[in-house]
């Protein structure tokens, strides 16, 4: 090993490098947004008032059914036999070819997605329940009292949680390389390869992975102070 | 003679095995104020909250102005809105602000503007006196803030009736007086108003009729100058003596 190895890598290979940490970015950048928005529709289903009707009461089961599988699906294999599965299989079954970075961006989101919903529904368990009997006191429906009352707060509740779901899909973005995706780790084995310099080539890897983590807690921090507003409020003068 | 706004008629309520409501009828006229009174646990919370559908009673009708809110219908639900309902906790959204909290309900509940809902959620802070406090969150208000902008905020809809679920009791001893200057306020008013608490001073003084409950029914029932002084039946009698007695033990301030 010799440290003349990391310039002449770097001076070398950092477009790659860059272009490899920017996909990885994007990756988990549009992974944690889509599987918020997954997690924020399915804990809304399953947090619908029970249905009135046989018929709807049965649907709901149905419904609430496949949510489950879905979430327990996700959750209980890797995300790199995912990545198999859903690349290789979906032209084997379906005769669709996907191109692998469209599904390496479906792959991150709905992995993504099965987490989000547990914590979205954690987020809405903990709005106090009298604010939603409060909602509808005045006569708010169950979708008005979620979007301007329930929603709103469970968004920040999930705000740390969901900026840990980002920091760990920019590193697992990395075994997306297995369907040969451009991202960081994939750019980096083939740099490693081509001058067989591993260890190097890594270390400047995670130097990279770093920078790009690291400046989440505050960011996270700069969200939340903006999410609460203000620390203090001014008395109006009162008039009439 | 003063027409009835809510009837309540034959309530029966469970929660698993325990009965909390068994059978309970009365009438709340316009422009009455009745008193809910009663030890923990018997039913009186409980009876206040199917009064505007947040528990739906397993037997029985409540009718307001003659529309069975029991019933699943859009008249039950369009008949809810114009009860307004003031909660032990408050119960104001975390998210929003003092004002934001008012016009919720005028704006996305009655269809009014949002220059029309501002001025509706002023008018009615002004009335408890929070006016000064719009760009408040509510965690930064005290307990007797928060409740009577609570209060403001069950008004900006403009109900037929108002329902008090113990107003005071979440409050420090020191707040108190300010929530029953605006309920007392209200009541003055000509508002017709239920109030289930355990401030037997208000209900003496503001009520037109007295609810004794006990055990899930309605253990006596009159004006408040017979319920407070010659009560007819024993058991009000000895809840009344524990609760003065509870009282007077406390030392003086």
């Amino acid at each position: 090993m010799s440290a003349d190895w990391f310039v002449r890598i770097i001076v070398r290979y950092w477009p790659l490098f860059l272009r490899g940490a920017g996909l990885s970015l994007l990756l988990a950048l549009v992974g944690t947004l889509a599987g918020l928005l997954i997690g924020l529709g399915v804990a809304s289903v399953k947090s619908l008032p029970p249905g009135r009707t046989v018929a709807g009461r049965v649907l709901r089961r149905a419904v609430n059914l496949l949510l489950t599988c879905y979430i327990e699906l996700f959750r209980s294999t890797p995300m790199m036999v995912q990545a198999m599965v859903i690349y290789y299989g979906s032209e084997m079954f379906f005769g669709i070819s996907v191109d692998k970075l469209t599904a390496a961006f479906f792959i991150i989101s709905i992995n993504t997605g099965a987490y989000m919903s547990e914590i979205v529904r954690g987020g809405i368990f903990a709005v106090p329940k009298g604010q939603v009997e409060a909602c509808r006191a005045i006569g708010l429906t169950h979708g008005q009292s979620m979007l301007y009352v329930v929603l709103p707060q469970t968004l920040r509740n999930i705000l740390p949680a969901t900026a840990n779901e980002f920091i760990i899909n920019l590193k697992d973005s990395s075994v997306l390389n297995i369907i040969s995706v451009n991202e960081l780790f994939f750019v980096s084995r083939s740099v490693a390869g081509a001058n067989i310099r591993y260890f190097e080539t890594f270390l400047i890897t995670s130097v990279i992975y770093l920078a790009m983590t690291l400046p989440m807690n505050r960011l996270l921090k700069y969200f939340e102070r903006r999410m609460d507003g203000p620390r203090t409020f001014n008395v109006k003068e009162v008039t009439g | 003679m003063n027409s009835s706004v809510i009837e309540a008629r034959g309530l029966f309520k469970s929660f698993g095995n325990q009965a909390v409501l068994r059978g309970i009828d009365f009438d709340v006229c316009s422009g009455n104020v009745l008193a809910v009174i009663g030890s923990s646990g018997s039913g009186k919370s409980t009876l206040l909250r199917c009064l505007n559908g947040l528990e739906t009673a397993d037997r029985g009708h409540v009718f307001f102005h003659g529309i069975d809110l029991q019933a699943r219908t859009k008249g039950a639900f369009e008949a809810k809105k114009r009860i307004g309902m003031v909660f032990q906790q408050f119960n104001l959204f975390a998210n929003l602000n003092i004002l934001q909290n008012c016009m919720l309900g005028a704006e996305k509940v009655n269809g009014k503007s949002k220059a029309e809902a501002r001025d509706i959620a002023v008018s009615y802070l002004t009335d408890v006196g929070m006016a000064g406090y719009i760009d408040a969150k509510p965690h930064q208000l005290s307990g007797g803030q928060q409740q009577r902008a609570a209060i403001a905020r069950a008004l900006t809809l403009e109900p037929d009736v108002m329902l008090f679920d113990e107003p005071t009791s979440a409050l420090d001893p020191e707040l108190v007086g300010e929530v029953l200057a605006v309920i007392r306020q209200l009541a003055l008013s000509g508002r017709t108003m239920v109030i289930v608490t355990h401030e037997m001073q208000v209900a003496q003084e503001l009520a037109d009729e007295v609810i004794f409950m006990d055990d899930g029914v309605i253990a006596e029932k009159g004006p408040p100058e017979q319920i407070f002084s010659q009560p007819k039946e024993a058991r009000t009698a000895s809840f009344l003596a524990r609760f003065r007695q509870g009282r007077f033990s406390q030392p003086a301030p």
